[in-house]
């Protein structure tokens, strides 16, 4: 009896060790998913806002980061290089966008580092455990990202163009979030592709030792 | 735990940093930060208030409707950011001052040649005065049947120094 539950504890060890063997095949998934996370959190160096002439190129211009950092610590009139251009124009004449854009921006922060986060839990402790998060937090992040660019590309509304800009038909605002929001695209797809797979080595292997 | 505090020592230092530029009791404007200190003072002028400042100009004087001499602190910049005062854009402030003032040298020319001046001192109200002025025409004339109103801060020198060498400063400042 004894050695019959010894036999069955060994082979379910043996059918463990060889799931955690099959489902090993998609840490190069898990290595893309944080290489998406650092190029998206790397594209909010972009300009989220910039005002662009024709004649003279950019004017003035607002990084994602300036725009999370200024929601995060209420500096949006500051002067500091941090914030870029936030406090003039941008703030002055466009002061619900910006209020937009910095809460935008800081969550998509958060999210774009938990993105990172999960992935990186993932390989160090050899989890594969599925996760409504694996696929929510990259598709959050696209969602929000896709709202900065709206939101950076709607400031063409504001007072900006016909005030600071004198209403010079050679200035518009332009937004780069709009990369972000591709970048976000791509590792949404690499969550779905991890996480279909890993289903499939699991569901295979329940009806192999079914 | 002692990760634990590692992180959250570092997040403080990582806030701590991003608040160092919020809050300064005294602005000191050089020929680098000029421009950028100066145009928010104009717009964000309730920062400012009974703050230290010290900054480099010219003496600018603004005439009314009235005739009455207005003396101004201020440098030149472009349009989108400073008053258009007749046939001047500037930037700067009313210079209210117990002691004595340099004239006004070359103030509308595209000189560096003008009466300089370092002052020291603060912003005692974010309210701005309204000052009417004539307009200029097209080719430079005083329009004396168009009346405008420009607005501006003012500045309460404790001291004024007449600066010799001028010759690091820029009269026209830009982004």
């Amino acid at each position: 009896m004894a050695n019959r539950s010894d036999k069955q504890r060994r082979l379910e060890e043996a059918r463990r060790k060889q799931l955690q063997l099959d489902l090993h095949a998609l840490r190069p998934l898990d290595i893309a998913a944080i290489a998406a996370g650092v190029a998206l959190l790397l594209c909010f160096f972009f300009d989220w806002a910039q005002v662009y002439n024709t004649d003279y190129g950019v004017e003035v211009h607002v990084s994602g980061f300036s725009f999370a950092l200024a929601a995060l610590t209420g500096g949006y009139s500051s002067t500091a290089a941090a914030y870029g251009d936030i406090a003039v124009p941008f703030y002055y004449y466009a002061e619900s966008y910006c209020a937009a854009l910095g809460a935008l921006s800081l969550t998509a922060v958060i999210v774009s580092l938990l993105c990172i986060a999960l992935p990186v839990v993932r390989l160090a402790t050899g989890s594969r455990r599925l996760y409504a998060a694996d696929i929510a937090l990259p598709a959050a992040a696209l969602g929000l990202l896709v709202a900065c660019f709206a939101v950076g590309i709607a400031m063409n509304g504001s007072q900006i163009l016909p005030v600071y800009c004198s209403g010079n038909p050679a200035c518009s605002i332009q937004s780069y979030a709009a990369i972000g929001a591709i970048v976000a695209a791509a590792a949404t797809a690499i969550s779905i592709v991890s996480a279909v797979r890993c289903a499939r080595i699991c569901r295979a292997h329940r009806e192999k030792h079914a | 735990m002692k990760r634990k505090l590692v992180c959250a020592f570092l997040a403080l230092a990582c806030l701590a940093f991003a608040f160092a530029g919020c809050g300064t009791d005294s602005y000191v404007l050089n020929e680098d930060t000029f421009f950028l200190v100066m145009t928010n003072m104009q717009y964000y002028p309730e920062q400012y208030v009974n703050k230290h400042i010290e900054y480099d100009c010219f003496v600018y004087h603004l005439t009314d409707v009235e005739g009455n001499v207005h003396v101004c602190a201020v440098r030149k910049c472009s349009a989108e950011y400073g008053c258009q005062c007749g046939n001047d854009t500037v930037i700067g402030f009313l210079l209210e001052y117990d002691g004595d003032i340099p004239q006004p040298k070359n103030q509308s020319e595209d000189t560096n040649d003008k009466a300089w001046i370092h002052v020291t001192g603060t912003i005692p109200s974010a309210q701005k005065t309204d000052i009417r002025i004539h307009a200029y025409t097209a080719s430079g004339e005083i329009d004396e049947g168009t009346v405008e109103t420009i607005s501006f801060l003012t500045f309460t020198a404790s001291s004024v120094t007449e600066i010799e060498d001028y010759s690091g400063l820029h009269y026209y400042v830009t982004k």
